[in-house]
């Protein structure tokens, strides 16, 4: 079914614009009209805007359209992605693919999976796919002093700065929950609002009773770590090397395994602001 | 010209980007990523068809303990492997197998061995997602998608 085939019903439409990306939604109904606008809203942290459909060349547009049995039908640029049927599940999953569309298409911006906080200025970027833990390592260093940036994406510009992206953390109170939408200041930290150069790229996961012992990476080879965790990076790969090079480069990078995230994040912040002052 | 003597530098579907010290190649064919340290980029570099191994093994000796050329067919061994070369070569380690050429090698070897890293990226940025999926039993431990039980045609959890 497509919208050409209803007849008879007002169709709302809209442009959507975030991170240059432009996104046509359309949708037969109203209420799931405003539903699905709140939600990308909320997948880009705000850092949306919508227009009138005038005069666009996207081709990207996400269709709802509601069959006679009042079944949403929900295409993706013409390929339908199926049928929605349980509305949380949906909510969630919307939320993702507006965040994973926008950031693949984005072209003067990188996105990387990571989380990140600020410390004196200086973005602390800790790259790592979903349920690896660093939502959790995320808070505990705001409960210890630093400022929240993301727990999901370090958004590099063309010039290598670190945009927060500081959507709520996802934290997940056991493995098999869905996340659930966490203020940072439940954790005692504030957002940091303004984008920082990196300070410190961080390669780490959870590991049992695991000691921080941070090794050097090499630029080269951190970029190479990083790039399962980009998204874009097929897509445009000239300027996200450039990007990630500029950023990276600005940065002291290390790797190292780590146990508990408490106990962690003072010993990660504590090398942090040793290695500013000798100048690392 | 014998071409094994002669290796010559893949550029096509090459993205390159040079940092300090290593080289980086995102090759868009395969959708991989290589880091090449320095010494594996030095030999990358001279692979211009007109230079010979021996050569380019004379040119990155130059000012040091001369360097054999066994490092540099251990170096064009991995271009090889990583398809970073225009046509593959046949190395030449005279029946020894790479880890015995390596370990004699890496005893007397003035300079860094060679070395390639690789990763590769996700295909689609869907791939990302704790939605993607390629069978229906990838859904079944994919919490938060529209469907535990279907993949669809699209390569997503849902109906």
């Amino acid at each position: 079914m497509s919208l050409g085939e209803i007849v008879g019903r007002p169709i709302h439409r809209t442009l959507m614009r975030a991170y240059g990306v432009d996104v046509v939604i359309e949708a037969d109904d109203e209420m799931f009209f405003e539903r699905v606008i709140n939600i990308a809203r909320q997948a880009l942290v705000q850092r949306v805007q919508f227009e009138p459909v005038r005069h666009t060349t996207t081709t990207s547009k996400y269709t709802f359209v509601t069959d006679e049995h009042g079944v949403v039908h929900f295409d993706l640029g013409g390929v339908s992605v199926g049928t929605i049927d349980n509305d949380a599940a949906f909510d969630h999953f919307f939320n993702g693919v507006v965040r994973v569309h926008v950031a693949s298409l984005a072209k003067s911006w990188v996105f990387i999976h990571a989380g990140v906080v600020e410390r004196n200025g200086r973005a602390i970027i800790i790259p790592g796919h979903s349920r690896k833990g660093k939502t959790t390592l995320v808070g505990e260093l705001i409960r210890c002093g630093a400022g929240y940036m993301s727990d999901e994406y370090a958004v590099l510009d063309s010039d290598g700065f670190v945009h927060p992206f500081d959507r709520d953390l996802a934290v997940r109170i056991t493995a098999d929950q869905q996340p659930s939408p966490t203020d940072p200041a439940s954790f005692g930290g504030k957002r940091a609002t303004k984008p920082i150069p990196a300070g410190m790229v961080l390669f780490t996961g959870f590991v049992e009773n695991a000691r921080w012992n941070p090794q050097t990476v090499s630029l080269g080879n951190a970029i190479l770590d990083s790039v399962p965790e980009v998204i874009p990076i097929s897509f445009n790969t000239e300027f996200v090397l450039k990007v990630l090079n500029t950023t990276f480069n600005r940065a002291i990078i290390v790797r190292s395994d780590r146990g508990e995230a408490r106990l962690t994040a003072p010993r990660i912040l504590e090398f942090f602001d040793e290695s500013i002052m000798s100048g690392g | 010209m014998n071409n094994s003597q002669y290796p010559l530098a893949r550029t096509n579907g090459l993205v390159v980007q040079e940092v300090p010290n290593e080289v980086l190649v995102f090759d868009m064919e395969t959708n991989e990523a290589h880091c090449l340290n320095e010494t594996a980029a030095m030999v990358w570099k001279y692979c211009d068809g007109k230079t010979s191994v021996p050569q380019i093994a004379e040119i990155l000796g130059e000012g040091k303990d001369s360097v054999s050329d066994d490092l540099i067919w251990l170096a064009i061994d991995q271009l090889n492997e990583h398809k970073l070369l225009e046509k593959e070569v046949e190395t030449k380690f005279a029946g020894q197998s790479r880890r015995e050429v390596l370990r004699k090698i890496g005893l007397a070897s003035m300079i860094a061995l060679p070395i390639i890293a690789s990763m590769a990226a996700p295909r689609s940025a869907l791939a990302a997602t704790s939605c993607a999926c390629v069978s229906p039993g990838a859904c079944a431990t994919q919490t938060g998608c529209p469907s535990l039980v279907n993949c669809n045609p699209s390569g997503v959890c849902a109906p």
